[in-house]
């Protein structure tokens, strides 16, 4: 039978990358903790199910090295070999090894295959090794089920769309067959006639009876990978009777067919805990409910002439539509919702293989990983707490001697830590290294002329430095960080995900880098301004304070525009309504939103603030196309639409907005 | 998409409905099929920097929808906003616009057969717009090929569609 097999590929990668990453956390686990039963056994079935299905999908390159990985860890989980940092690092090397010719696979590259060459010899010397070493119990674990051979009567009934999974039943007929020996009739009774029959619907069962020396459990670990999508019934029978069991065992099997298939039923619906929803479902569920929050706004301004007493009916149902469409809102808003383990669960393995590499010993200590985020931030959350994290071991933390040598202990603690505080999402990367010298750093500004001598150098001067484009503190550069491209570039990430890095140090004691967040992409924090009879959002990020125009110098460049001198500095004054082309009268009190973005400040004039709020983020690009200056917009709460600035390119344009010939200049005006 | 739809409905009924409109003294119809919703005219959002026939952007449930009026676009009458202006909402590649229209009359089922190519004559939209003349009931409708006005390269408010 010929099956398509590729459209199986998808879920295959899927579930084989997120095997591997379980995997790879268990090992890294048992490193620490030592010999754990529960989490070998899961990794030996993790493995075990990845080969079956590698094998069935025709990659017989990842079953094959599958397949001495799983002779390893079942030699482990029986206790035959000791779990030591050799075998680990085989074994960790496999899993990297079978995720790159997985990725490789999903991309249609081709696998690697030198790669695990070396590997399964590795494995194989490993196995070896410890079987001379180990080979008394050994003997002696084999020596005892073998007295007792036994006898099963297996009832193999795989659900109708097994095929469609891209199962082969003979393959698990074969299997059972090296156990032991093996009779196996097929159970034709649910074959229907040949028009209504169905190709790829399997209405086959069989009926094994299997003489071994092997439990009921090394049988169902066979079908492991299959389990739930065939009943198997697996009963001990006495060794001498054979020809009247199988005659009431065949009546048994037709009626068990009702019965099994209805077990196979319940079980695949257990195993619904997750199902995978598009994204864009998830998103105009939220656009409806922004929606539904913004009409219930307007009902509730239409509502406030109601009499508490004449109307209370309808008082309180508007109170509970009120609770019930905030509870909607936070429970759709949750669905984009993800666990930040889906990050910090990539450290423990980096921090354990950077460890190594520089020789420094180190205990990662995670905290707070089940905290959720948006998972469009998650996504994006990566590379910066990777250079964190790199960052961390290559110049925080001291080499171990140097630890000893100033009285700490020789391992040293990194920390990564993630809560909820006060509606923003916080992450904390702490070690207990060196911290930062201030005087080295004023050094290299100096030396690289990011600092002039006469500048005043405080500690706010430093942190601020540190985040200076390139800015490096190695001496050298590493393939671990210190390319240049450094702080600078975290940094610039997290404030486009509407965020900030702090830095906190003290010389001796470590570093703390403070990443602050908002909780999603989707809203944004936002000061709505009136300009010319408009209103615009200016995203609260970037804002870094607000003045009255009266109570400042603004001074008239001839041929710049305006300056606003603002504590010794000289910063261009832009006014909304020029980057809106749109024609305003004069203004009583104009104000300045100073911004700073991309390591520029610029001010902008608009005509009065009109409040915060958090606003639900809108492209405009959707329906219509890129606007310039605008990054999207929004829906404010009376359900008008307005623009939200794109401050990162107002920055970088703004020598190009030509003011309008208005009458008077700014400064005129108060 | 729309093209194959129109091809089975004129395929089963020979026939092809229109929503008619009018811009100051002509009429107008388009196919029914591209039409979302028939809305009257809400305050907009003015966008910097576009043509003064493109009013703004609108919220219509929840989503930012640009708005195009058509008489300004074709200066055929007096651009007057009130309580009767209508905006056609239109569905085009899955983007949804807005025109603004002098009136909506109403959903007309032209036979296929009776639509005709257009004659080079004056009307106010160019006649690269027009997909066919029909007359039902005496009446003079001019069919609008509204993709590819709405792509034209003054308006580009949608992706160029294959012509």
């Amino acid at each position: 039978m010929s099956l398509d097999l590729s459209r199986f590929h998808a879920t295959f990668f899927a579930e084989s990358l997120e095997g591997l990453n379980q995997v790879e956390e268990a090992l890294l686990s048992i490193e620490q903790r030592g010999h754990d039963k529960d989490a070998l056994d899961a990794i030996f079935r993790a493995i075990h199910s990845l080969k079956g299905s590698a094998g069935s999908l025709g990659f017989g390159v990842i079953a094959e090295l599958a397949h001495d990985m799983e002779s390893v860890l079942d030699r482990l989980r029986q206790a035959l070999m000791p779990v030591s940092a050799e075998s680990t690092n085989v074994l960790l090397r496999g899993v990297d090894c079978l995720r790159n010719w997985i990725l490789a696979a999903e991309a249609k590259e081709p696998m690697d295959a030198a790669a695990g060459a070396g590997l399964v010899r590795e494995l194989q010397l490993l196995l070896q090794r410890k079987v001379e070493a180990g080979s008394e119990t050994a003997r002696h674990a084999a020596a005892e089920p073998a007295a007792g051979k036994r006898r099963y009567v297996i009832v193999f009934r795989p659900a109708q769309d097994f095929f469609h999974s891209g199962n082969d039943p003979a393959r698990f007929i074969d299997e059972l067959a090296q156990l032991g020996e093996l009779e196996s009739t097929v159970d034709l009774s649910a074959l229907p006639g040949m028009q209504s029959f169905v190709p790829i619907t399997c209405y086959l069962a069989w009926r094994i009876k299997l003489e071994t020396a092997a439990s009921a459990n090394d049988i169902r670990e066979v079908f492991e990978w299959v389990s739930n999508c065939c009943a198997l019934e697996i009963e001990e029978a006495p060794l001498s009777e054979a020809a009247p069991e199988s005659a009431a065992g065949e009546a048994g099997a037709a009626r068990g067919d009702v019965a099994g298939g209805g077990a196979a039923e319940v079980r695949r619906d257990a195993g619904l805990v997750t199902m995978h929803v598009r994204t864009e479902k998830i998103d105009e569920l939220v656009n409806l409910v922004g929606e539904l929050v913004i009409t219930h706004t307007m009902l509730r301004q239409t509502a406030q002439g109601l009499d508490a007493i004449k109307d209370a009916r309808a008082v309180s149902v508007f109170a509970q539509l009120e609770r019930n469409v905030q509870d909607i809102q936070e429970r759709v808003l949750a669905i984009r919702m993800m666990p930040v383990n889906h990050v910090f669960g990539r450290f423990p393995r980096l921090v354990r293989d950077l460890g190594l590499q520089l020789g420094k010993a180190i205990e990662l200590k995670i905290s707070g990983e089940q905290a959720e985020l948006d998972k469009s931030v998650i996504e994006q959350l990566i590379d910066p707490l990777t250079h964190l994290v790199r960052n961390a071991l290559d110049h925080g933390i001291e080499l171990p001697a140097d630890r000893l040598s100033v009285g700490k202990p020789a391992k040293s603690t990194l920390s990564l830590h993630a809560e909820h505080r006060g509606g923003r999402f916080v992450i904390t990367v702490t070690d207990d290294g060196r911290g930062i010298n201030p005087e080295m750093v004023k050094r290299r500004a100096l030396e690289i002329g990011l600092l002039n001598s006469l500048e005043e150098f405080d500690e706010a001067a430093m942190y601020a430095m540190l985040l200076k484009p390139g800015f490096s503190m190695a001496q050298k550069v590493s393939n671990v960080s210190g390319r240049g491209v450094g702080l600078d570039v975290v940094s610039e990430n997290v404030r486009k995900l509407g965020g900030s890095l702090d830095i906190q140090s003290k010389l001796g004691t470590g570093t703390t880098f403070t990443i602050n967040l908002p909780m999603t992409l989707a809203i944004v924090d936002g000061m709505i301004v009136g300009a010319g009879g408009e209103r615009y959002i200016i995203p609260i990020a970037f804002i870094r304070e607000c003045l009255q125009v009266s109570s400042v110098n603004v001074q008239s460049v001839v041929g710049q525009g305006q300056v606003l001198q603002l504590r010794g500095d000289y910063i261009p004054v832009i006014n909304v309504m020029d980057i809106c082309a749109l024609q305003g009268g004069q203004v009583v009190q104009p104000v300045l939103v100073v911004i700073e973005a991309e390591n520029r400040t610029i001010a902008l004039q608009v005509d009065e603030l009109l409040g915060q709020d958090q606003v639900v983020f809108k492209s405009l690009e959707a329906n219509y196309r890129k606007v310039e200056f605008m990054a999207g917009a929004s829906i404010l709460g009376d359900g008008r639409v307005a623009l939200i600035l794109d401050i990162n390119e107002i920055v970088k344009q703004h020598a190009t907005i030509r003011a309008l010939s208005r009458n008077q200049p700014v400064a005129a005006v108060v | 998409m729309n093209d194959s739809r129109t091809d089975d409905a004129a395929s089963t009924a020979q026939k092809k409905e229109v929503l008619s409109f009018r811009l100051g003294a002509e009429e107008y119809c388009l196919d029914i099929l591209s039409v979302q919703e028939i809305r009257g005219y809400d305050t907009v959002t003015s966008i910097a920097n576009t043509p003064e026939f493109i009013k703004g952007v609108i919220n219509l449930r929840g989503h930012i929808v640009p708005i195009v009026d058509l008489r300004i676009k074709f200066r055929l009458s007096e651009a007057k906003y009130d309580s009767t202006t209508i905006v056609i909402i239109l569905n085009l590649n899955k983007k949804m616009i807005g025109i603004v229209v002098d009136s909506v009359s109403d959903v007309i089922a032209v036979p296929v057969a009776d639509i005709r190519e257009a004659p080079r004559f004056g009307s106010a939209i160019n006649t690269e717009f027009i997909a066919g003349m029909a007359t039902v009931d005496q009446r003079m409708l001019i069919v609008v090929n509204i993709e590819r006005l709405l792509s034209s390269d003054d308006l580009q408010l949608i992706d160029q569609v294959a012509a």
